[in-house]
């Protein structure tokens, strides 16, 4: 995180500072490789020469297996160097765009807060994923592609003037040529290519912003207008892309052209002086052939030209979109800085936008340590913005935030950062888990403490407490499906399940209807009334699933007796969802205590047309499968239209202890009845602690039973192994799998976590219920009160009287400032804004 | 109800909730087939003795039909007691038209049972049955029209000043 002052910030670089830095030793392995090339490229042509004059005219065998061999070892030589060369290239490429990245990553991220608020995410995304690997490529190439090729280009000039000079002149006339016209067309490839980029980013800036608000727009059905503006960009991308790429395949073409020339003024020029003698034929196919490889090198430089452009725009036009200079550094001041007391004191404090808008106008007051201010008023009053500036989120205009008697400004980040903690409206969850987020805000810190031990876990579990979100981990941890654990696990679980009923089977049977062997089980389908337990491989419900498909289960209900009846009960179930809910639509909440699902209605319909009166025996053998299907499903608790007939209840009872009996052979994989001594695989933890189902229809049943489990829990000392595996759950992408009260409960403990001696908050309570709410300020008030400062944004007015100080802002300016009694005495705004403006005296 | 209704073994909940459905004015005039699917949506609910069925501020938008128990409206902090319920007593009717913040809070003093209708619920209702909005409008009316008419009588002796529901 550490920025050396003296070196000149990231987006400032130059390209080849990349290529170079870190670099140097392969840069220099590089080159030597390079030198070695440009020999083994050269040996081949005087090899070629030397074949022809001295073995093949001469007829000396010797000479001819001789130079073939130096032929061959240099060719394979170069080969093996250009393969070496690539890699070093590809190397020294990733390396620099790695770096490249990073630095330029860690850059953005401090960057100030208004930059993002003009900042598409998209664009962003491109630029670091994107754009910056043209930059990258060339960095590996920075060095090698055009030494290389210069270099060879150099010994092959040379060479062929050694051969002679006037036909090489006159071949090498072509290539200044070539110089004076690429450049041109160059230059109107930069320019597409700078349009491009630009568009480009446009483009990125604005599928980031259609998809963000993708809400808005399938709302109102703004499909069209988004694909309008998504549309005219594209286009204006493809003929920007038409034209660069028009460009880069002229400077191509041309170059390709030129240099064909060469062969042409060899053939003409040195046939000329072969005719008249003063050039031998070995000569000029040396000549031709090695004039023929001036191309290659000479391609690739082209082509390097290509990419240095391309590069230097691309690099250029995304650094200068980051070259806002972060507000704050981040280091920590030299030795041990003093913590800070709380004490605050804002003298008048100004707030202006980098648009001139005056968002805080003159603000003064101060606070002791640990004392509690409310900021209230109307919106746009200027209550975030004043938090966000005490916190040192941007930095103020003018007047003056003074903490223990130290200018804010001249405070680091870093110790604003340890010693104030914010939460704001929306926290932001990141993926992760619940313990993750917890720690996020301490394990920033310079010294953070190391996360792991039991003291440190006992602070976790009293701060998620202390917030109210212990309840809810507890309930993350109870609802983790128990793996096939050790039987140290399995016995404890079990110890928990037989402690729970004992204690609280009575007080809990209105809540729970436990699973017993003996009874009919209510609040289950019928189904599993008659699997009555877990089978197959995992959970009991997913595999081998017992239904009118499953062939040896339609047997097994045949040879109890139960198939009939219970055809029968689906025909009724049928009749009385068609008599109820037909001709009403697919309304979902219709259908959710309905035995019949939604999208089965009609072929009840259907079916109970055919047969207005008598039973299901007489139906063919699908429409039987139909309804057993309905009736498998059937759960008397929850299907409260249809009554369960006792004699049927009955038949499934003796059909279970049956089952159970042949199970190895209904339920591949293994079955576990539901008994006292068994856990439930895939369920669970709670489910296998309360061993039953909640019956519907009290509201407070999930409370009481929570109560009871961690009664329990505690006295078996089994609290903080749950807590520790809910903490463990994942908080889903972003942290949806939490509400909107959980982030704001987590994103204070968070802050409470690392312990800092003030706490903002801008409406940090706003998503909790009454009673978090309540807890929140209890705690505030009984623990924080003294201790710990706490500038609180409010929006709930009913419980600012619990704060020592109450300012009111409105417009920017503090209107008002003191206690909660002297402001009410006062019957200024406060009270307006508490009792509205026409209220007659009470 | 169509010819084949009377074949069907219903649940003695679902004709029971018909039955006290169509005791309560606010859905009597309702047509037989949206009261039918009134009493299939209602939801039996059991608090036990101390549970606070809804609080001051919720937004709890349900009719609760007291079914068996007992149960009390509390005002502000000092929890005192406005009205109490018992069974075949209901509350909620205006909950059920649209979002608002209550000003008391309910708690069952007894383990009590209720029959409830969610506003949620009787919004589909009456989309199916569009009828119905007007009859529910009417029988609101009428009982603020009687409670208001108590309430004059009551109060013939001061406090009048706290009257004129009907003519707001």
């Amino acid at each position: 995180m550490k920025r050396d002052p003296g070196t000149s910030p990231v987006t400032e670089k130059s390209l080849f500072h990349w290529a170079f830095r870190d670099n140097l030793k392969l840069q220099l392995i590089l080159l030597s490789l390079i030198l070695l090339i440009v020999g083994a490229r050269v040996v081949p042509l005087e090899m070629q020469k030397r074949i022809i004059n001295d073995a093949i005219a001469l007829k000396n065998l010797d000479a001819l297996f001789l130079y073939c061999l130096i032929y061959i070892i240099a060719l394979t030589t170069a080969s093996a160097l250009k393969l070496a060369i690539n890699y070093l290239q590809a190397l020294i490429g990733e390396r620099a765009m790695t770096v490249m990245r990073k630095e330029l990553y860690e850059h953005i991220l401090g960057l100030p807060l208004h930059f993002f608020r003009t900042t598409q995410p998209g664009m962003v995304v491109s630029s670091l994923m994107t754009e910056l690997s043209a930059a990258g490529t060339f960095a590996g190439m920075a060095f090698a592609v055009p030494l290389t090729n210069i270099l060879t280009l150099l010994a092959f000039t040379v060479y062929l003037l050694w051969l002679n000079p006037k036909l090489a002149a006159t071949t090498l006339v072509i290539y200044p040529l070539v110089m004076l016209i690429i450049p041109q067309l160059q230059k109107r490839a930069n320019q597409a290519n700078k349009k491009r980029v630009d568009i480009s980013r446009s483009t990125s800036s604005q599928i980031a912003e259609s998809i963000s608000g993708i809400h808005e727009i399938q709302v109102h059905g703004a499909y069209r207008q988004e694909s309008d503006k998504f549309g005219q960009l594209a286009e204006r991308l493809k003929k920007v892309r038409i034209r660069w790429s028009l460009f880069r395949f002229g400077i191509k073409t041309a170059n390709n052209y030129f240099t064909g020339l060469g062969p042409f003024i060899v053939f003409l020029y040195g046939g000329y002086l072969v005719m008249h003698g003063q050039l031998a034929l070995g000569a000029m196919v040396a000549f031709l052939s090695a004039q023929e490889k001036l191309f290659d090198p000479w391609k690739e430089l082209i082509d390097f030209y290509q990419v240095y452009q391309d590069a230097t725009v691309r690099y250029r036009r995304t650094m200068r979109s980051f070259t806002t200079t972060p507000d704050f550094t981040l280091e920590l001041p030299a030795g041990d800085a003093p913590r800070l007391s709380g004490e605050l004191a804002v003298h008048a404090l100004t707030y202006d936008t980098t648009d001139g808008l005056r968002l805080l106008n003159g603000v003064s007051f101060s606070l002791q340590a640990g004392e509690h201010l409310a900021v209230v008023g109307f919106s746009g009053g200027g209550k975030s913005t004043l938090i966000q500036c005490i916190g040192k989120m941007f930095p103020y205009s003018g007047g003056s935030i003074q903490f223990d008697g130290r200018e804010l400004s001249e405070l680091g980040k870093m110790e604003i950062i340890r010693d104030i903690g914010y939460v704001s409206q929306s926290p932001f969850i990141f993926t992760g888990t619940v313990r993750e987020n917890l720690l996020y805000a301490r394990q920033a810190l310079p010294a953070a403490p190391q996360a792991g031990g039991t003291e440190d876990l006992d602070r976790q579990i009293l701060v998620l407490q202390q917030v109210g979100l212990f309840v809810d981990v507890m309930r993350f941890g109870l609802e983790t499906p128990l793996e096939p654990e050790d039987a140290e696990t399995t016995r404890r679980i079990l110890a928990i399940r037989a402690r729970l009923r004992q204690e609280f089977g009575k007080k809990l049977a209105d809540c729970i209807e436990f699973y017993d062997w003996q009874s009919y089980h209510r609040t289950s389908t019928i189904a599993e009334n008659i699997v009555f337990g877990s089978g197959g491989s995992g959970s009991g419900r997913d595999s081998g699933r017992p239904g009118p498909d499953n062939q040896l289960f339609r047997q097994f209900l045949g040879t109890t007796g139960l198939l009939l009846p219970l055809v029968e009960l689906g025909l009724s179930l049928a009749r009385q969802a068609v008599d109820v809910l037909a001709g009403l639509g697919g309304i979902e909440l219709f259908f959710k205590n309905s035995p019949v699902p939604a999208d089965q209605l009609e072929r009840c319909e259907a079916l109970t047309s055919r047969l207005p009166h008598g039973g299901g025996s007489d139906l063919p053998r699908q429409d039987q499968d139909f309804l057993l299907a309905l009736a498998l499903q059937f759960t008397p608790a929850n299907h409260t239209m249809t009554r369960l007939d006792d004699e049927l209840a009955a038949d499934i009872l003796t059909a279970r202890l049956l089952f159970a009996k042949q199970a190895a052979g209904l339920l591949p994989g293994g079955f576990t009845p539901y008994g006292e001594t068994a856990l439930i695989p895939g369920q669970s933890i709670l489910n296998n602690i309360f061993f039953g189902r909640i019956r519907p229809g009290m509201p407070s049943a999930q409370e009481r039973i929570n109560r009871a489990v961690m009664h329990t829990l505690v006295e078996e000392d089994y609290l903080e192994k749950i807590a520790a595996i809910g903490m463990e759950s994942p908080v889903g992408t972003m942290g949806d799998r939490l509400s909107g009260g959980q982030r704001q409960k987590l994103a204070i403990a968070r802050v409470l976590l690392k312990q800092p001696s003030i706490i903002l908050m801008d409406e940090a309570t706003s998503a909790l219920d009454n009673k978090s709410q309540t807890r929140i300020q209890r705690l505030m008030t009984n623990r924080w009160r003294g201790k710990r400062t706490v500038i609180a944004v409010v929006h709930r007015l009913d419980s600012i009287d619990t704060f020592d100080k109450i300012a009111v802002m409105k417009a920017g300016k503090l209107v008002e400032y003191g206690s909660y009694q002297d402001l009410i005495g006062q019957r200024g705004m406060l009270h307006e804004l508490i009792y509205g403006k026409n209220l007659p005296d009470a | 109800m169509n010819s084949s209704t009377e074949k069907i073994c219903q649940t003695p909940e679902l004709q029971e909730n018909l039955q006290l459905f169509g005791e309560l004015p606010c859905f009597a005039t309702f047509p037989p087939k949206a009261m039918k699917l009134l009493a299939f949506l209602a939801e039996r609910y059991r608090f036990a003795d101390g549970d606070l069925i809804f609080e001051e501020g919720d937004d709890f938008g349900r009719l609760y039909l007291l079914l068996a128990g007992h149960l009390r409206l509390l005002a502000g902090k000092g929890q005192n007691v406005v009205c109490e319920f018992r069974p075949k007593e209901f509350l909620g009717t205006f909950s059920l038209l649209g979002r608002l913040p209550a000003l008391f809070s309910l708690e069952a003093t007894t383990a009590s049972t209720v029959l409830s209708i969610s506003r949620e619920q009787l919004a589909k209702v009456v989309e199916q049955f569009p009828e119905c909005a007007n009859s529910y409008l009417h029988s609101l009316l009428r009982e603020l029209h009687r409670w208001e008419a108590r309430s004059c009588r009551r109060v013939a002796g001061g406090g009048q000043e706290q009257l004129g529901v009907t003519v707001l």
